[in-house]
């Protein structure tokens, strides 16, 4: 459903997957184009859009991060990469990041998904192999002879 | 979606929800690693190692981090390696009317890992599509050892060689050499070692000996029947020029003329390729000077003489080029070019032009004992004459510029995706 604020911001409802609903001017929902196609598409008049792949603990973060870039302009660009900083911190592990990529690529909302990527990058720059392995679960597929191959022709890089 | 894509996804079904992120989006995570991790992850698994090796990926990195526009559209087809300290590669793009005219290589080389081999070339092995082959001495545990790397300056990738089967007396000759093998899509690394005549002329054939290294393959293996001639090349010249699927070194005749000694990369075979025939007012500038003096103009193999006048001593430095590659009657004289300064100083490396394609002209550099290079850019309306008219033509429209830099060595070298890893057998096949 649509609503109308005192000072004519048209206002969204967004549900999350299970159930939470938020109330969002539409111009902080319409960062992420996913919303913006389903308003342009007249979906949002029927109610509350239905988001099936977000739950409603990454949705509130995905809204606070569209709230500060939606009244954000350019000239405070300096104040908004410190206040990103301090957001993907508060995301605090890599599973909490993972979740946010998610959203913010099921949203399609390409400065939240840059920002994620690359703090999730920045995390996993310095670990060894076997801690990649072990965060995202991924099994050693290689026989110890390749192993041992692959590690001599990248040798440099371990050292 | 590429299969190889799938590895963070096949596999990570149980703890975090990674699996859910679509591919593209992990190889975009993974895309912001600087160089030494993506050689670490691929150690992770198979399908990540091959991932990370593929051009693609890196092709998707460099949109990550766009190198400067002029490393793109400028002709920097020179990779130079500055001995000064620190040590470093250069990337030379020739194009005046850009005003840029070196480029620093942004990507990272282990280079603060190694020492410079002190040979007359530098670390260069040879240069094909992109790919570039280095020898060093590493350092480990206070021991230096040489060490072999294939290396891709344009996406970082560096794979280290395995050593040769055979070790080899310290002051024996070598001859080395990189290039394309386009029957098999391989690029293959040459070495050669043999005594060194000069001081052991009795030395039987037995001294001589070649070994291949194969990228595809992965490993070395012994050729079989090396040309005893090897043990006669010329000079300090023991980087193969590449041209033809095959690499080239000046050598000398039993009888003491000079010759060009080829090795076809397919067939892993010896041939010989015939020099022109010259009045007695040219020399073979190696044979004075001991560097190289081949190089490729054009498509064209291309040798660079010393004229000199009746009292022998040098005018000028002719270069020909032979217009039918293995056919002698095809020489024909290039252009002569008259270096300012002493010309004992000059020429220290070899004619080589950018564009490959001589139908539009290019540049041919040549650098000096000094430091020093001259860049001649040469037009060329009619690149099928051979005739006295075309030479003339090329004399008149060369343009000539130097310029001094600290380097000591060069390399013809082309910026492309391709991966020093992509062919290897461990990276085939898993999907």
């Amino acid at each position: 459903m649509s609503i109308t604020t005192e000072n004519n911001e048209k206002m969204i409802t967004l549900m999350s997957s299970d159930g939470e609903e938020f109330v969002v001017e539409e111009a902080v929902a319409a960062q992420s184009q996913t919303i913006k196609h389903l308003i342009e598409d007249g979906c949002s008049t029927e109610g509350s859009i239905p988001l099936p792949n977000v739950t409603g603990r990454v949705l509130s973060e995905v809204i606070q991060y569209c709230k500060k870039h939606s009244s954000s302009d350019d000239k405070e660009e300096k104040e908004l990469e410190a206040w990103d900083a301090e957001f993907v911190k508060a995301a605090d592990d890599h599973v909490a990041l993972t979740d946010l990529m998610m959203a913010a690529n099921f949203l399609d909302i390409k400065g939240l998904l840059d920002l994620v990527a690359q703090t999730l990058a920045n995390m996993i720059t310095g670990k060894s192999p076997e801690e990649v392995r072990r965060m995202w679960n991924i099994k050693n597929d290689f026989t110890p002879e390749e192993a041992e191959k692959v590690r001599k022709e990248n040798q440099w890089a371990f050292e | 979606m590429r299969d190889e894509s799938r590895l963070l996804v096949d596999q990570a079904k149980t703890t975090t929800n990674i699996n859910c992120l679509p591919p593209e989006i992990v190889e975009e995570i993974l895309a912001l690693l600087p160089i030494e991790s993506i050689h670490r992850f691929r150690s992770v698994s198979k399908s990540c190692s091959s991932l990370l090796a593929s051009a693609e990926f890196h092709k998707l990195r460099r949109k990550s981090t766009p190198p400067p526009p002029e490393m793109i559209n400028a002709v920097p087809k020179f990779l130079y390696h500055a001995s000064s300290s620190p040590s470093r590669f250069v990337l030379l793009s020739y194009y005046p009317d850009a005003g840029k005219e070196f480029v620093e290589t942004k990507e990272s080389y282990p280079i603060h890992k190694f020492e410079r081999r002190n040979l007359n070339h530098g670390p260069f092995v040879g240069s094909s599509n992109g790919l570039v082959c280095l020898e060093h001495k590493s350092v480990f545990n206070g021991r230096s050892k040489p060490e072999m790397v294939v290396w891709n300056p344009f996406t970082g990738l560096c794979r280290k060689l395995p050593d040769p089967p055979k070790s080899w007396p310290i002051d024996w000759r070598y001859a080395h050499g990189f290039g394309h093998d386009s029957a098999s899509d391989d690029y293959k690394v040459f070495i050669a070692r043999c005594p060194d005549f000069a001081r052991c002329p009795d030395f039987g054939d037995d001294g001589v000996r070649v070994d291949i290294f194969s990228l595809k393959a992965g490993s070395w293996k012994e050729v079989e029947n090396p040309a005893r001639e090897l043990r006669l090349l010329t000079g300090a010249k023991s980087i193969g020029l590449f041209l033809n699927g095959a690499l080239h070194w000046e050598s000398i005749k039993k009888d003491g003329s000079t010759k060009i000694m080829a090795f076809d990369l397919a067939k892993e075979k010896f041939y010989d390729v015939s020099l022109p025939q010259l009045s007695n007012h040219h020399q073979l500038s190696p044979l004075n000077y001991g560097y190289d003096s081949m190089g490729v103009v054009g498509e064209y193999l291309c040798v660079c003489f010393l004229a000199t006048d009746q009292r022998q001593s040098p005018t000028n430095i002719d270069l020909w080029v032979m217009k039918e590659y293995c056919n002698e009657a095809s020489w024909v004289h290039f252009v002569s070019y008259s270096p300012y300064g002493r010309i004992g100083d000059v020429i220290t490396y070899v004619p080589n032009s950018i564009p490959r394609s001589a139908k539009d002209g290019g540049y041919i550099m040549l650098q000096h004992c000094t430091g020093r290079i001259d860049v001649l850019k040469w037009i060329n309306n009619n690149p099928e004459e051979g005739s006295d008219e075309a030479e003339e033509q090329y004399s008149n429209k060369i343009k000539f510029c130097s310029r001094h830099i600290d380097i000591m060595t060069a390399i013809p070298y082309t910026e492309a995706l391709t991966s020093p890893f992509a062919s290897t057998g461990i990276d085939q096949g898993f999907a």
